[in-house]
């Protein structure tokens, strides 16, 4: 069985994403007619031995999803540029905000200066606390 | 002998080349590279899969086709 489309209906992308999906129950073949109207020639021959109604059958369903096919490239081609934009939004996430500026309020500072107090040491933080933890447990004890 | 002309704008040489080289254990191929087609001259087919062979070698070639697409 022979299809003969017309890429200017059928876009090729369409046609062979087709034939993918029905790659296991179809042989297929295919082959350009270059002409006025440029066509691809599909050539089907179903895997198993099919009556002549389940062949129109698979044929009509092969079309169909076809034309699905078809409407899902152009969806894709018109949605192109907002996907594009949804995917680098996600990829660059949240662009810093022009009116925060990270380095002004340190301007004043001088380096010795420690306002998050990075420079205590650990000891100094914890260290009590440890101690009061401790002593804790053993008046528990 | 069986000769297949694959369109190169609907098959890519490399998908050709892969399936030739994926049955190249079951047939004898000769590839020739055209303008516009690849040809694939098949001898020799391997008797238990003759029936199927070149369905199926024509379809792995299709199949290949979707890496390059």
């Amino acid at each position: 069985m022979k299809i003969e489309l017309r890429t200017k209906i059928y876009p090729l992308e369409a046609i062979l994403s087709t034939c993918y999906l029905f790659i296991d129950s179809i042989y297929f073949f295919l082959d350009l007619d270059a002409g006025k109207d440029e066509k691809v020639v599909v050539s089907l021959k179903p895997k198993k031995k099919l009556s002549d109604r389940q062949i129109e059958l698979l044929k009509d369903s092969f079309m169909n999803e076809l034309l699905y096919s078809a409407l899902r490239c152009i969806v894709s081609k018109n949605n192109k540029k907002i996907r594009e934009y949804v995917v680098a939004r996600a990829l660059y996430s949240t662009p810093p905000d022009s009116n925060f500026d990270l380095f002004s309020s340190d301007e004043k500072l001088d380096y010795r200066d420690d306002p998050l107090g990075i420079a205590v040491p650990w000891e100094d933080k914890y260290g009590k606390n440890k101690k009061v933890k401790k002593d804790n447990v053993e008046s528990k004890v | 002998m069986w000769n297949l002309k694959f369109n190169n704008k609907l098959y890519n040489r490399r998908a050709v080349k892969a399936a030739v080289s994926a049955y190249a254990h079951l047939a004898k191929f000769i590839i020739k590279n055209t303008k516009n087609y690849t040809q694939v001259e098949i001898n020799d087919i391997d008797q238990d899969f003759k029936k199927v062979f070149v369905d199926e070698f024509a379809n792995y070639a299709l199949w290949s086709n979707k890496e390059w697409l």
